[in-house]
């Protein structure tokens, strides 16, 4: 007796693996090529993502800045606060602004070691008031990792957490664990796990990747000619 | 001729100075006033530090030489008493303990107590050498009636170990003779006051002894045989400064007293039991000296900024914490969350013998509302605020780690941005400019050049620019370069320049991540 697929997956009752029972909350990540890959339609949020390149400065930064833009910009000052734990060369402001980010929200912290980017980042999650949190580590065992992420979860903040690409190969709890690569044409995206949904990949083009695309720059002064 | 006995029942007057003028005194004449005056008769003995049951006795040189002047309840029931000479005071009791008289603790006890009853009433006057007048006029209904207030005063002395003779009355100097010479009277109309004055034994009074001598012979013991005799008379045999203080006290002439200031900066010290080093153990016996900080401010309804604690050595010049935070606290529990980061970090040379704890300057607290359904705690689980997650980042990572950012008017890269103080920065109109990455290295690395090429791993490709950038001759720093979009071998962005003078070098300037 055989049944055709479709009629079998019309019963009630039957549901498809992607499919997940609960709604994710999430954030959309700004570029749809990205949001198509994530079960929430965006980056998970009150969990810990993991974003790993092989080279620091391949377009990481650039990945977050929609979101973060949209995050900041709550319009009250109850939004909440965008915390960075020491970014391996100073954000620049001035990109960050032109991206739509408000500075007034931003937290700058550096820290001497990875114990101190991993209790600093858990410190920012467990306050409440921060909407998200990115840091920068390399060497983590998976506990400290684990802490990160029921951190993430206590609260309703965006983790994320830069690593190197080898630490891929180390097992992980994060949601969501990206890989990426700069090419020619933009920006190669390998989804290698994530939570509610299944791995892909995907391709951001550089003009959509770029900080300050869309935003109108505010022009202080107008000279009107007569 | 003398003014009589009748003349004592006068309107009530104002009695006290207060030291701020701009208070019209006419509102201030009408109200009436309650003095309470405390009297501490054995505060010489309770400024030192002594163990249960331990024998103390103070010793000072007095018209017989030096002797004992005061002693504490387990010398006295050894046998011991005031006018003992030292030696034979330890025959008594062997393992006693005699300090030499300190007026200087005295009063610095004394203005402690001043401090700490402040919380029952705003005005507080020294009475040295063992007394304070607190007017409490205006704290009985708050505290509720003068039986509460007497109460929670006497529990209050009583639990810092100090035995406590008060009495209350209308005027002040009324207030002290009954403290001094009828402990316990409680007179609150001052018609009542003579009467009761009357009752008064001179010897009780802090009279010099000539005085109560000459009035003694003259067959006067009490204060009433006093009050009838006439004034002029009293006032050329016993001086006009007796006649004045009479008036005082019975409300006729009007009586200035200091208000007591309290210290603007909270200090204190301790001295630990015991050398220490270890962490904990120090954390714990700095605890009741931030809670001495907290009543401190509670009762001024102040916060501080900035706190630091002294960890003296013994041979090592003093170890320092300073713990800054980001708005006016007053939480003891605050406070030694925030030291605990610190102390993790500190380098102790030597054993700890001492801690000093100084406060900033008091800044008024913000009100702060409890939230009714605590919908915010539940959230964040800790529920820190910013300010606190700020504070308690600095505590670890160092003060300058943890910074905002503004942009700053300028077209020099480096100089676009300036980092503020986190959390209590706003938003500046911005000049967000295009093409600039999101990584600036801190100072630009020169890049490799082969053949007039920018070379990093191989040749860099030039994808847009130059933007030129020419500015800052006016403060020396003044730049003059060529900036480009390059990428290179790992397909990474970068914002590279040349230099348009002298060697025309490449240098990197940031990566856009």
């Amino acid at each position: 007796m055989s049944m055709d697929l479709e009629a079998l997956a019309a019963l009630p009752g039957v549901w498809r693996g992607g499919e997940t029972a609960t709604a994710l909350a999430a954030i959309a990540t700004g570029f749809t090529e990205l949001d198509d890959c994530l079960p929430g339609r965006g980056w998970p949020v009150g969990a810990l993502t993991e974003i790993c390149t092989q080279v620091p400065g391949s377009g990481e930064v650039s990945l977050v800045i929609p979101a973060l833009a949209a995050l900041s910009d709550g319009g009250t000052d109850d939004t909440g606060w965008i915390a960075w734990i020491s970014p391996p060369h100073a954000l620049y402001p001035p990109a960050l602004a032109a991206g739509g980010v408000r500075l007034s929200r931003l937290l700058m912290a550096q820290a001497a070691d990875t114990t101190d980017v991993l209790w600093g980042m858990e410190q920012a999650l467990r306050s409440g008031s921060c909407r998200a949190v990115l840091g920068w580590a390399d060497k983590t065992s998976e506990r400290s990792l684990r802490r990160l992420q029921l951190a993430a979860e206590s609260t309703r903040a965006w983790a994320v957490l830069y690593r190197p690409a080898h630490c891929l190969e180390q097992a992980s709890p994060a949601a969501l664990r990206l890989r990426l690569t700069a090419v020619a044409e933009g920006l190669e995206i390998d989804v290698r796990k994530n939570r509610g949904g299944r791995p892909g990949r995907c391709r951001i083009p550089q003009e959509a990747l770029r900080a300050d695309r869309g935003r109108p720059r505010r022009v202080e002064s107008q000279i009107v000619k007569e | 001729m003398a003014v009589r006995q009748q003349s004592l029942i006068l309107p009530e007057r104002e009695l006290c100075l207060t030291p701020e003028p701009t208070v019209p005194l006419s509102q201030h004449a009408r109200r009436p006033r309650l003095w309470l005056a405390l009297r501490l008769p054995q505060l010489p003995v309770e400024v030192f530090p002594a163990a249960a049951g331990q024998a103390l006795a103070v010793v000072a040189n007095g018209t017989g030489g030096r002797c004992v002047q005061f002693c504490n309840l387990a010398a006295r029931r050894l046998g011991l008493r005031p006018g003992l000479t030292p030696g034979a005071a330890f025959v008594l009791a062997p393992d006693l303990h005699l300090p030499e008289r300190s007026p200087w603790r005295e009063q610095r006890l004394l203005q402690r107590l001043a401090d700490w009853a402040g919380q029952y009433t705003s005005l507080v006057s020294l009475e040295p050498p063992d007394g304070l007048l607190l007017e409490i006029q205006g704290s009985l209904r708050l505290f509720g009636g003068l039986g509460r207030l007497w109460q929670l005063l006497e529990q209050g002395l009583a639990s810092r170990g100090h035995r406590v003779d008060m009495a209350v009355a209308p005027t002040a100097q009324a207030a002290l003779w009954l403290a001094r010479g009828a402990p316990g009277s409680q007179v609150e109309k001052s018609h009542m006051l003579s009467g009761v004055l009357s009752r008064l034994s001179l010897q009780r009074l802090n009279w010099p002894q000539r005085v109560v001598k000459a009035l003694d012979e003259m067959g006067l013991r009490r204060l009433g045989d006093c009050l009838r005799l006439p004034r002029e008379g009293f006032a050329r045999r016993l001086g006009v400064e007796r006649l004045a203080e009479l008036d005082r006290a019975l409300g006729r002439i009007p009586e200035a007293r200091t208000a007591w200031v309290p210290a603007s900066r909270f200090s204190r010290s301790v001295d630990l039991p015991a050398e220490c080093q270890d962490r904990e153990r120090l954390m714990h016996a700095i605890r009741p000296l931030f809670e001495q900080l907290q009543r401190y401010l509670v009762v001024r309804q102040s916060g501080v900024q900035l706190v630091e604690l002294k960890l003296r050595h013994l041979r090592a010049p003093a170890s320092s914490i300073v713990l800054r935070l980001l708005s006016p606290a007053c939480r003891a529990e605050h406070f030694q969350a925030l030291l605990g980061g610190h102390m993790e970090r500190i380098e102790l040379p030597e054993p700890v013998v001492a801690l000093t704890l100084r406060a900033g300057r008091l800044l008024p607290l913000a009100a702060v509302s409890g939230d009714l359904l605590a919908s915010r705690q539940r959230m964040g689980g800790g529920g820190l605020s910013a300010g606190r997650l700020v504070e308690c980042l600095r505590a670890r990572l160092g003060r300058r780690a943890v910074y905002g950012v503004d942009l700053q008017a300028d077209h020099r890269p480096d100089r676009a941005w300036r980092r503020v103080e986190p959390v209590t920065s706003q938003d500046s109109g911005y000049f967000a400019q295009p093409d600039r990455p999101l990584w600036l290295l801190e100072s630009p690395t020169p890049l490799r050049q082969q053949r007039g090429w920018p070379w990093q791993e191989g040749r860099l490709r030039i994808q847009a620019g130059p933007e030129r950038i020419e500015s800052g001759w006016w403060d020396g720093a003044d730049i003059s370069r060529d900036y480009y979009l390059a990428r290179n071998a790992h397909q990474q962005w970068l914002w590279i320049y040349r230099e348009r003078q002298g060697a025309r070098r490449w240098y990197l300037h940031g990566l856009f991540a």
